[in-house]
């Protein structure tokens, strides 16, 4: 039974989130109305298409868009204080000590002219007065745990001298030693195997189970989140349009969108020559659909969905944005669970 | 017929310094620094209009085994031939046309886009310094592969951090593609992109394979993706070819051990929270690799013999190479 977290403390709470990249030739919404709860020691699985939004919901509650960009709308409470009237000092504040992000491309976050030591040191020195010695124990033993070998010598190194899954790791690892109350990994094991990304799942989970920690964990591998996540959020075009516990959902998905995403995998399609994929043209920057925004690519469609669909309530915690959410019997995808 | 690519007992170093270098380290009191075999002596080919599949845990020399194929770094021995012809012999002029042929989709897709281009720029750019298409034909050419693989011709405009990872990431694509080369190196092409347009991407390279003849050495962590796409596929450990087979094959029947433990290891949905590490024990340090089989303090099935000798690799069955004492 996958642990309930209705009664535990909510760390995040984040409400009707809109974020905008502004230029004179056009306005970009990238995350449009998305409220969720993070409660403490929970994983919340963000998946989605490629440029839904989903970094950009991690770099909102960071407080890091950068200008064009900015929060046009909506509230982020971080254990109840609104970080939208933090101070700048506060929010860095919050980001060294409690908040912290593992972002997608390792080589943007980390140093290109500092070692690793070096790197995972800061991290350490922000938290608290730390000793040489201890930062070294720690930084190796953080490495080694996230099945770096040889972790001595990688301290040494520099971030071009890693594998690109060395990298994430290293990002992983600093991020994990802030012991954060909040940790928010983008799409964070990209790079590895198989039994290296069980091996940082499992270190994932210690540290939910150890210090409470609550993580949102943006991935676009559904097996992963399978394995990891309690909750799922599965966004669309800058919104959320399904939401529910891990297993429900995965099984019986209400909106078209995510049966189509587990129907894409290609595990589940042996022998089929062409995967199956989205129809549909792909909406012009700046010029999303009236109505529902999946409209366009929804066998489904009806007059019905010229109106914008809201999130409305399908089953015990489970939540879907569409006017025609598929029953059951619908949603069983052959051959995607075994 | 010689293949499209060959590499031919290719090995590459990294660490090693220069003389000056180890000097002013010692100096410096950084001690001496150790030497990672990221290739160790690996022979592997590509045919015409072959898909070669690489796995391998992370950090096993995937990416810089790609980067030799790719003419990117060169091997610290051995030869890569591209059509039977040894890359290293040619002048500089004729190795850059011949190396065109061969393409790279790199692993950190942000960071391998110039930030001062715009993705019009970026794309155009290789057709442009090559004389490629007709300067008439380029917008077109470019225009064509933004629809093939899932933007719109809107982010043409853009800088490349005005996109999310995956955007760069085809973009990453579409750039080794616009020059129509006859072999791309895919280093973790689709690790970024949700599943729907993965399928598209891998779509596109099927296309691409059957009506352009392209061959793909395509390296990935995704066990499925690779099953996927690839004609054959190889197994990496530590800087050496473990096992290498036609694809039904090697997840049909795999023959060495480590190859065993990776298809077992594979996650998949359903199978929930049972995600569980099937390679046990310590992960070998590329510093200081095990003797003998590299794969020994790790492989149940090791026996003396193994601590010892590295195994050569055997032909277990029609083009079912694998390298261990016990196949
Ligand atoms: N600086 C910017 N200016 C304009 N648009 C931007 C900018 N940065 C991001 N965007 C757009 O915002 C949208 C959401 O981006 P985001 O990075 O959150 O996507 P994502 O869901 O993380 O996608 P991926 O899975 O591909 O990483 C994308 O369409 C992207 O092109
Ligand atoms: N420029 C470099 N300098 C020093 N060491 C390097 C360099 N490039 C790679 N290495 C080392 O070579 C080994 C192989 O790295 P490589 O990037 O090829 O691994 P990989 O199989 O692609 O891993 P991943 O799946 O994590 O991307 C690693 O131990 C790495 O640290
Ligand atoms: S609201 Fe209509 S168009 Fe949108 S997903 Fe549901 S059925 Fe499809
Ligand atoms: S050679 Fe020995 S140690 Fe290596 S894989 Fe075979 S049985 Fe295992
Ligand atoms: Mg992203
Ligand atoms: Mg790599």
């Amino acid at each position: 039974m996958a642990p309930r977290f209705d009664g535990a403390t909510v760390v995040l709470s984040v409400d009707r989130l809109r974020t905008v990249f502004e230029t004179a030739a056009q306005t970009v919404v990238a995350v449009d109305d998305v409220s969720f709860r993070l409660h403490q020691g929970e994983v919340l699985g963000l998946v989605g298409e490629s440029g839904s939004g989903k970094s950009m919901t991690g770099h909102s509650i960071m407080g890091l868009v950068d200008p064009p960009g900015r929060i046009a709308d909506g509230t982020i409470l971080y254990r109840g204080e609104d970080l939208g009237h933090a101070s700048e000092d506060r929010l860095r504040e919050i980001r060294g000590n409690h908040v912290a992000m593992v972002f997608q491309d390792p080589m943007t976050s980390l140093s290109p002219t500092l070692s690793i030591g070096a790197q995972l040191a800061g991290v350490l020195r922000a938290h608290r007065r730390i000793g040489r010695r201890e930062i070294r124990e720690r930084s190796v033993e953080m490495l080694r745990r996230l099945d770096i070998p040889s972790p001595e010598a990688r301290l040494r190194a520099y971030p071009h001298e890693l594998s690109g899954g060395m990298r994430q790791r290293v990002c992983i690892a600093a991020a994990m030693l802030n012991e954060p109350d909040v940790l928010i990994a983008d799409e964070p094991t990209t790079a590895l195997d198989v039994t290296t990304q069980a091996q940082i799942l499992e270190e994932v989970r210690d540290l939910c189970r150890n210090t409470g920690t609550a993580v949102i964990w943006i991935s676009h591998d559904l097996a992963v989140i399978g394995a990891l996540a309690n909750r799922v959020a599965v966004m669309y075009a800058g919104q959320i349009v399904e939401t529910g516990p891990v297993a429900e959902l995965l099984a019986a998905p209400r909106h078209p969108y995510t049966r189509a995403l587990l129907s894409a995998i290609p595990g589940a399609n042996r022998g089929v020559r062409r995967l199956p994929q989205l129809t549909g043209e792909v909406p012009a920057i700046g010029d999303v659909p009236t109505g529902c925004r999946f409209r366009p690519r929804c066998a489904r469609a009806d007059a019905a969905c010229e109106a914008p669909p809201v999130l409305v309530a399908c089953g015990i915690g489970r939540e879907v944005r569409c006017v025609h959410p598929l029953s059951d019997a619908d949603a069983t995808i052959d051959g995607a669970i075994p | 017929m010689s293949p499209l690519l060959l590499l031919d007992e290719v090995g590459r170093d990294f660490g090693s310094p220069g003389a000056l270098g180890s000097w002013l380290r010692r100096g410096l009191g950084h001690g001496e620094r150790r030497i990672v075999r990221a290739v160790d002596e690996v022979t592997i080919a590509v045919g015409r209009q072959e898909v070669v599949g690489l796995v391998g845990e992370s950090g096993c020399g995937k990416s810089t085994l790609g980067r030799i194929a790719a003419g990117l770094i060169a091997p610290s021995r051995g030869e890569v031939r591209v059509d039977g012809v040894a890359i290293a012999g040619l002048s500089a002029a004729v190795r850059r046309r011949s190396m065109l042929r061969v393409q790279m989709v790199f692993q950190s897709a942000t960071a391998s886009l110039n930030p001062r281009q715009t993705v019009r720029e970026i794309l155009l750019e290789p057709l442009r310094v090559h004389r490629l298409a007709p300067r008439a034909e380029r917008d077109d050419r470019v225009a064509d592969l933004m629809r093939r693989i899932g933007l719109h011709t809107g982010f043409l405009s853009r800088d490349p951090h005005q996109l999310s990872g995956g955007q760069c990431q085809r973009i990453g694509i579409a750039r080794a593609l616009t020059v129509a080369p006859d072999l791309v190196v895919c280093d973790e092409p689709v690790s970024a992109l949700d599943v729907s347009i993965q399928a598209q991407i891998l779509n596109l390279f099927q296309d691409l394979q059957e009506s352009l003849k392209l061959s793909y050495l395509f390296i990935s962590h995704d066990l499925s993706v690779v099953e996927r796409v690839s004609d054959r596929v190889a197994v990496m450990y530590l800087g050496r070819i473990v096992e290498e087979a036609p694809v039904a094959s090697l997840f049909g029947r795999p023959s060495h051990p480590y190859t065993v433990a990776l298809l077992a290891a594979a996650p998949r949905l359903g199978a929930q929270r049972r995600v569980a590490a099937v390679v046990k024990g310590e992960r070998p340090s590329p510093y200081n690799p095990p003797a003998g089989c590299h794969f020994h303090p790790r492989c149940p099935r090791a026996v003396e013999l193994c601590r010892r000798v590295a195994p050569e690799r055997r032909e277990v069955a029609p083009g079912h190479w694998s390298a261990c004492h016990l196949a």
